[in-house]
């Protein structure tokens, strides 16, 4: 690599060009902190276009943090004018790889620009590994539309806040129903499990009964649930998956509370608790207690041993 | 139904002196033909492509079978299975059903034939001669589809004559396509049953892209009829949807209406069942189907299933109208539990694998006697 050192203008470096940049989602306060404290230590790498102006190989967040400062000169390595573009790239790659872990949506830019020069295969075999990724097509292809998220979205998923796999699935709404749907689970801080099924629910329930997401977020039910003050905030969760659970499986949940009811007219009292199959797939009902003294146990068998020939249970077991 | 015609043929050294090789090459001209080493390299960059399931599918690759041929149906404990032994001559198959499960299931995106068929008679030879006890009911529809490369192959000019000798043994072959012509002519003696997938005619037409109508499959099956084929049906996947009973009455209309019962040496019937890797692939491959959407839950072998009381409805009722035809055909349950068998069939007479197996192996009772499950 072929770079010589000058002071360059800062004026002349073209930081809305992000050719060669990946970094997404950072803060410059602790950068900035630095620079004000020591300088600039690593002169940025950057590249003349042919306009004349320079393009950011590497070092894009130092120049980001100079702009702010207003500096107006700044010491930079220019790369060679014939070094092309797939090199700079990859020198700008190497040199974010060399000292951090890329967060998913640099993952997913930087998997998008190697299109640019390389084929799937390439991508996969020489450099999903070094990102950090399990070297298959299909991580490729899930990595991929990630960094066509819209900024908040892209944001939260930098923050933790949304699960890539949920992401990826709100990819698949659309744009309107993909915004309502990101509110609600971001709003509702919902586990990544949780937001997935809530996502699956949703999408689901749109496409098997031809509406939209805003139809059933703007249903009486759900506005009650979300408008409820009284509600703190993992109620509201509780109750606002417990809804669309309902409306995306009404049978399994009227069997779940029909159980519920019978189980009620058992009298097993504290501690003992019966349990159907699960999902109803199969045939093995269990009973769950604990004991501590003997005296307590024998209660409780007897308790469990009087609840056999309940109509509802036999009913339930036996059909 | 237009008989499928791959773009590229790819022939692995091994089996360039195939009887299958030698067909395929008669009966396809203007395609271009590779021959390989390596099977392997040659099918590669197709995995690369933005869609290598179909893209595959227009490659048909005659390579060797360095396994067994002959394998049981990967049926789980959890559920009664019926079984069956697979003859795996072939795997993958063009019709693109929204549903299928080879879509995930295979490796290798390709249509592939396994050529070297005298492996395959000499194994059937020693499996078959060894146990001559009991009856195999063997299948080649698991992994392809029997007769969609029928024209091709002219597998069936060879193996129904050979089953046609076999006292212990029946061939099944599983079917969406009209392409019986091969089995006229053929000497059967009735070791052969021809079987149909059947569905209701809006599942067919929305769900199974590229398989002949249901007016064309029982077509297909009255002329298998009129050559003395014993038939079977398969009612595989019974797919939920508004409008259920009337659409599969329908198909059992047209059936019964040309299809003598006595002919019939069983019927099959299994709700959609589908590993949860597959939805995502059913979504992005078939974007208007409309099966992924009811009440499904994990079955007891980790694929989503109907919820169960949905699945007892649909057979029941389809049971019902089937005995309505004719009280003693005979039906099974794919994969389904003793409970469900016992709440369908009313009584508990298939309580496991074994019980039902033993039915189906009664082979003099194949055609023209009445037995009820
Ligand atoms: S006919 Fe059978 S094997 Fe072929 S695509 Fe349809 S389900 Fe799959």
């Amino acid at each position: 690599m072929n770079v010589e050192y000058k002071r360059v203008d800062l004026r002349s470096i073209d930081l809305t060009d992000t050719t060669f940049v990946i970094s997404y989602g950072f803060s410059l306060s602790i950068l900035r902190e630095s620079i004000e404290r020591v300088g600039v230590l690593n002169p940025p790498l950057v590249k003349r276009s042919i306009h004349g102006r320079y393009r950011v190989v590497c070092g894009y967040k130092r120049l980001m943090v100079c702009r702010e400062m207003g500096t107006e000169e700044l010491t930079c390595a220019l790369l060679d004018y014939n070094t092309d573009e797939r090199e700079a790239f990859l020198i700008g790659l190497y040199d974010n790889l060399s000292h951090r872990n890329l967060n998913p949506i640099e993952r997913s830019i930087a998997a998008s620009k190697l299109q640019d020069y390389y084929p799937d295969r390439v991508i996969v075999e020489d450099f999903l590994s070094l990102l950090g990724l399990n070297p298959h097509l299909s991580v490729l292809q899930r990595v991929l539309p990630l960094s066509h998220l819209y900024g908040e979205m892209k944001d939260a998923i930098v923050e933790g806040r949304l699960d890539e796999g949920a992401a990826l699935r709100l990819l698949n709404l659309s744009e309107r129903d993909r915004q309502l749907v990101f509110r609600l689970v971001y709003d509702l801080r919902l586990s990544k499990n949780k937001q997935i099924e809530v996502i699956d629910s949703l999408r689901d329930i749109t496409r098997r009964d031809d509406c939209s997401v805003s139809g059933i977020l703007d249903s009486t039910g759900m506005k009650r649930i979300l408008k409820d003050k009284d509600l703190n905030i993992p109620q509201k969760a509780r109750r606002v998956r417990r809804f669309i659970r309902k409306l995306r499986y009404p049978a399994i949940v009227r069997a779940e509370e029909g159980f519920l009811e019978m189980t009620r007219t058992l009298n097993l009292g504290d501690g003992i608790r019966l349990a159907p199959p699960p999902s109803f797939e199969g045939d093995r009902y269990s009973i769950y207690f604990q004991f501590v003294t003997i005296d307590e146990l024998e209660r409780k068998l007897k308790q469990i041993d009087s609840i056999k020939d309940n109509k509802g249970l036999r009913k339930a077991v036996e059909g | 139904m237009d008989q499928y015609v791959p773009d590229r043929l790819i022939i692995h050294n091994t089996v360039k002196g195939s009887p299958l090789t030698h067909n395929v090459l008669n009966n396809l001209s203007g395609i271009p033909v590779e021959y390989t080493d390596d099977p392997e390299i040659a099918i590669d960059p197709i995995k690369w492509t933005r869609d290598p399931l179909r893209v595959g599918k227009r490659v048909l690759l005659l390579t060797e079978n360095r396994g067994r041929f002959l394998k049981p149906c990967p049926g789980t404990k959890e559920y009664i299975c019926c079984g069956y032994q697979i003859l795996n001559f072939a795997t993958n198959c063009n019709m693109e059903c929204s549903y299928c499960i080879l879509q995930t299931y295979l490796n290798n995106p390709v249509m592939v034939v396994y050529a070297n068929i005298e492996d395959m008679f000499s194994e059937l030879e020693d499996r078959l001669s060894k146990d001559r006890g009991s009856v195999w009911r063997i299948g080649t529809g698991e992994f392809t589809d029997s007769l969609t490369l029928d024209h091709l192959l002219g597998f069936t000019d060879l193996v129904v004559p050979y089953f046609a000798k076999k006292k212990n043994a029946i061939l099944e072959l599983k079917t969406k396509t009209d392409n019986i012509s091969n089995l006229f002519n053929l000497e059967h003696n009735g070791n052969t049953v021809v079987a149909w997938s059947l569905n209701a005619e809006e599942i067919a037409g929305r769900e199974e892209l590229l398989a002949p109508s249901i007016d064309e499959r029982i077509a297909a099956a009255f002329k298998c009829q009129e050559m003395g084929y014993s038939l079977a049906f398969h009612f595989d996947p019974l797919i939920y949807y508004a409008g259920w009973e009337e659409g599969y009455r329908r198909t059992l209309n047209k059936l019964f209406s040309r299809i003598d019962p006595s002919n019939i040496s069983w019927i099959s019937m299994g709700c959609l069942r589908f590993p949860p890797e597959l939805k995502p692939v059913i979504e992005k491959r078939f974007p208007k189907n409309r099966i992924l959407y009811e009440e499904f839950v994990p079955g007891l072998d980790g694929k989503q299933r109907y919820f169960q009381p949905i699945r007892i409805e649909m057979y029941s009722r389809m049971l019902e109208w089937m005995r309505g035809y004719d009280p003693g055909l005979r039906v099974y349950l794919c994969m389904e539990s003793r409970h469900v068998w016992k709440k369908v069939f009313k009584d508990d007479r298939v309580g496991s694998s074994a019980d039902l197996a033993a039915r189906l192996e009664r082979k003099d009772e194949y055609k023209g006697k009445s037995y009820q499950t």
